[in-house]
């Protein structure tokens, strides 16, 4: 069989992440991926919990901001699994599957170290207390204060990685 | 052999880095020799911070007792306060504090390095230490004792100071002399004159120097710029003008909440992972996901907007009409001294610092006269004809530290008509190749047999026009280390859109499935995927929408063939290792006219079979055919007149046309291929009737390959002794069931009687080329 007809028959065969296999192998590459450089998808990952979560008016903007960064940091592996699964989801009509790429990606994240405040309500201490951007005031947090998270930080290898933004409670 | 360690501190106005390099040292006082414990000379130990960060700010916090350094002292606490930039004040008049800072930060990172250290992951920690600790040019002889005092007290050992010109140039002659040499920017005993730009977060510093070539490199500095503080141009300017765009596209009612929410860290992030590499990708960015985040709580939505290169130039006009200013401040200064006699003068320009990566740096610094009018653009006659004269590396950030960490290595210069790439230092030799014993012969004699007969001698083959990877190219032929080829595509694609910017302008690549010779519709994606560098002509390139948008492909290039599968290995095989590969490639065994294995060991010669045989329906296979006619084409012509003739006499030919020439006229070896392989040991044997081929794969990487001729077999082994069976009919079993987790090929096992049955084969083949193939064309006509 030549390079060619390999090339056809891989993408005539394809089901996207429905299919357990490429799940699998998406979720190993990201993972990776997201191991070595967390830092370049700053500011993303809340949207990504959000649009997990069907929060789909951000996806647009989410997916076309990811694909970008990968373009711009990452290299070939990172691209062609871009090309292939995250811009097509840019401004899809199919929620089903954009909450798949997303939740997929959230896997990877997790599978890669990348973990998020789990609670809705943190105690600011000398160790997070600039972790969190207070929404309805413009003082600092004081270690102390306790929060309710609007929007969890997110963390790699004990350092904060996307802050996350809290109302005093 | 005494093991040493260079610690480069490279201390930043806004980060700082440290990087350790280890050598083992030879000789003492003039005859020590520094030797890089790695095989990849330019591999350096990094000095982490805050669980794996390269890099540290240079920040120290105090208040109510506690001090915090770095990351740590970048978190705002009530009641504290944070110091930063203390560096630039360490030459001011009230130096004190800033010296004091200084002292600390230094214990700090000596305090990360010794951690590191002893914990074992700079390598062996009883190493003997040297510290090099840089300093700007333009620092006065005070101030430097006063570094390398800190770094002292801080508990460095054995101090010395490096001004960051050199240690920035060192750093890029040693990543790239082969480039430099090739291209004639710098030759042994000749000078240069280098404009070195550092492009801090805070500020730029420009530095003009004489470099000059050869195994004692010299470098005189000519003039620094900015000699005061007139011209602050630096990376955080640009963060402020472009939180003031997205600002403005936020809705009035929520502008001073958003404006205080989104910090401009923020902005620095999506400066440097998006807005950055599009621009220098010639894209727009038209998202903003951390201001969303803000957004999306306030439930409010931004202002659709387009920032594309030309609204880029619009909203930071008068910041990129500074950096004109600064460059050509240099060089008024520097002509004004007599160091120069005009702007022609400068031959390279080195860029470090993470803000030298913006596109504009590149176009200005090439003529291009963004923001500013005509007359004030930089003009460098030799920098615009040739913009390869604009060096920089894959982490400007880390460039010093590396020069720093490099400074030991021996520079190696080679007469510019050797036609091979300079090697800066030198390496440990590869492991020695686990001759078996068993034949009576020592190692040393068998590596004498195994290289006798060579088809293919390395030291006499000519490279064909290379690019910048060639000082990564292994030389030696037998021993490929794959590893080193993704370590130079990952080094060579620094500034990746450059590079589709320049294949945009002048990509020829022709579509496999156009009837006709076109430019392919997504060149710069294919271009991407296969990380084909700067400098590097594309002779032929694989349709990428037909690859789906680049998730793999082909592209043939004056480096060799690079290609890659979905989700695959990105392979780059220079012309050098295809011929080898192809030399030991066929696909099929042939035992009295019966297939009995296929050798299917690592696709590559399917793919370039494949390959090859679609090239020869397109015209781009002419373009091919005129420069490597006798490389690779020759094999083609030589193939089909083979096929023909044996076909003609046999009615059938099992052959492949990927056999280089020297190989075939060893004569005999179309056919009659044993394979097998060990699972474990990772070897490859191929008995031909020509001799033994093996492959050894090595737990690092490393490939070797090994010929051994018929007529040295039947010398060395015709009466080993020792199998306990018959040997061919244990080579057969393990070909048939590959299951068989054995290896029956050893050299050492191969019997006489094995011998005599190639040799039987070979007569066979004799017969067959003296009466076809050699007379055939006689006797086609």
């Amino acid at each position: 069989m030549s390079i060619f007809s390999k090339f056809k028959a891989f993408f005539s065969g394809r089901k996207g992440l429905d299919k357990p296999s490429e799940r699998k192998k998406f979720i190993a590459l990201w993972t990776n991926e997201l191991a070595a450089a967390p830092e370049v998808f700053t500011g993303l990952y809340n949207g990504l919990l959000d649009v997990s979560n069907g929060k789909l008016k951000r996806q647009a903007t989410l997916f076309k901001e990811w694909s970008e960064r990968v373009d711009n940091r990452l290299d070939s592996d990172a691209k062609a699994s871009s090309v292939k699964y995250i811009v097509p989801m840019i401004g899809s009509s199919e929620p089903e599957k954009v909450s798949t790429l997303a939740g997929a990606l959230l896997e990877a994240a997790a599978a890669a170290g990348i973990i998020y405040e789990q609670g809705s309500e943190v105690v600011i201490n000398e160790t997070n207390l600039d972790h969190y951007t207070p929404m309805s005031s413009d003082e600092a947090l004081s270690a102390g204060d306790v929060v309710t998270v609007i929007k969890p930080a997110w963390y790699f290898s004990g350092r904060v990685i996307e802050n996350g933004f809290a109302d005093l409670k | 052999m005494p093991e040493k360690r260079i610690i480069g501190i490279d201390f930043g106005t806004s980060t700082s880095v440290v990087r350790a390099k280890n050598y083992n040292v030879t000789g003492e006082g003039e005859n020590e020799k520094w030797m890089s414990q790695e095989r990849d000379v330019t591999l350096a130990r990094s000095i982490t911070f805050n669980n794996g960060a390269v890099m540290v700010p240079t920040l120290v916090q105090k208040g109510e007792g506690k001090v915090n350094y770095g990351y740590d002292a970048a978190i705002n606490r009530k009641g504290q306060t944070i110091y930063q930039n203390f560096k630039i004040d360490l030459e001011g008049e009230n130096s004190e504090e800033a010296r004091a800072l200084t002292a600390e930060f230094i214990k700090y990172l000596y305090e990360q390095y010794k951690d590191q250290r002893d914990g074992g992951h700079i390598g062996n920690a009883e190493a003997e230490e040297k510290t090099i600790v840089s300093y700007p040019v333009k620092w006065s002889e005070a101030t430097r004792q006063f570094m390398i005092q800190a770094a002292v007290d801080a508990g460095f050992r054995n101090v010395e100071g490096m001004d960051e010109a050199k240690a920035a140039i060192t750093a890029v002659i040693t990543l790239s002399q082969g480039m430099l040499e090739k291209k004639n920017y710098i030759q042994p005993g000749q000078s240069a004159n280098i404009m070195l730009i550092d492009m801090g977060a805070g500020t730029t510093d420009i530095v003009i120097s004489r470099y000059t070539h050869g195994e004692e490199p010299n470098n005189e500095i000519l003039c620094t710029w900015p000699q005061g503080g007139e011209i602050l141009f630096g990376g955080r300017e640009l963060d402020e003008i472009l939180s003031n765009y997205i600002i403005e596209k936020v809705p009035d009612d929520v502008k001073p909440v958003f404006a205080k929410r989104v910090k401009l860290n923020d902005y620095k992030a999506w400066k440097e992972n998006n807005v950055s590499g599009s621009l220098r990708r010639n894209e727009s960015v038209t998202t903003y996901a951390a201001g969303d985040n803000v957004l999306d709580i306030l439930d409010s939505e931004m202002e659709p907007f387009e920032l594309n290169r030309a609204e880029f130039e619009r909203i930071a006009g008068d910041y990129l009409a500074k950096f004109a200013a600064l460059v050509n401040g240099s060089l008024d200064e520097c002509i004004k001294t007599g160091q120069i006699a005009d702007k022609n003068d400068i031959d390279l320009i080195i860029l470090t610092g993470g803000h030298s990566q913006w596109y504009f740096v590149h176009e200005m610094l090439s003529g291009a006269p963004i923001g500013v009018p005509d007359d004030k653009a930089v003009s460098l006659g030799k920098i615009m004809a040739d913009p390869g004269r604009i060096i920089d590396i894959a982490k400007p950030q880390e460039t010093v530290a590396l020069g720093l960490a490099y400074s030991k290595l021996q520079i190696r210069v080679y007469n510019s008509g050797q036609n091979r790439a300079a090697v800066t230092a030198d390496a440990p030799s590869p492991a020695p190749f686990p001759v078996p014993e068993t034949s009576g012969v020592t190692a040393d004699e068998e590596e004498e047999v195994f290289f006798a007969d060579e088809p293919f001698d390395p030291e006499t083959y000519q490279l064909p026009e290379l690019s910048r990877y060639d000082r990564y190219i292994p030389y030696d032929m037998y021993a490929v280390p794959v590893s080193e080829y993704t370590a130079a595509i990952e080094k060579c694609n620094v500034r990746l859109g450059k590079s589709v910017e320049k294949y945009n302008s002048t990509l020829s690549a022709y579509s496999l499935y156009s009837p006709e010779l076109k430019p392919t519709s997504r060149p710069d994606i294919l271009v991407n995927v296969l990380g084909i560098p700067n400098g590097e002509t594309i002779l032929f390139l694989g349709d990428s929408s037909w690859f789906q948008r680049g998730a793999n492909g082909i592209a043939i290039t004056t480096y060799g063939i690079r290609y890659k599968e979905s989700f695959g290995t990105l392979h780059a095989l220079s012309w050098a290792e295809l011929i080898t590969r192809s030399m030991i490639k066929q696909k099929h065994l042939l035992s009295g006219g019966e297939r009995i294995a296929e050798a299917n060991v690592d696709g590559i010669a399917d793919y370039l079979e494949n390959l090859f045989r679609e090239l020869r329906k397109t015209q781009a296979y002419q373009k091919i055919n005129s420069i490597y006619r006798d490389s690779f084409i020759n094999q083609l012509i030589l193939h089909e007149k083979i096929e023909k003739s044996v076909t003609k006499k046999y009615g059938k030919y099992d052959g492949t046309p990927c056999v280089h020439p020297k190989f075939f006229a060893q004569k005999g070896n179309m056919q009659n291929y044993i394979y097998t392989h060990s699972k474990a040991d990772k070897r490859e044997f191929f008995v031909s009737d020509a001799g033994v081929y093996l492959c050894e794969l090595f737990s690092d990487d490393t490939m070797k390959f090994r010929y051994s001729p018929l007529s040295k077999m039947r010398l060395n082994y015709a009466t080993v002794k020792g199998a306990e069976s018959d040997p061919l009919t244990d080579l057969m079993s393990c070909i048939t069931d590959a299951s068989k987790d054995h290896i029956i090929g050893e050299v050492s096992l191969l019997s006489s009687y094995l011998v005599n049955e190639i040799i039987t084969r070979r007569k066979l083949i004799e017969q067959i080329i003296a009466s076809s193939y050699l007379k055939g064309d006689e006797r086609d006509n």
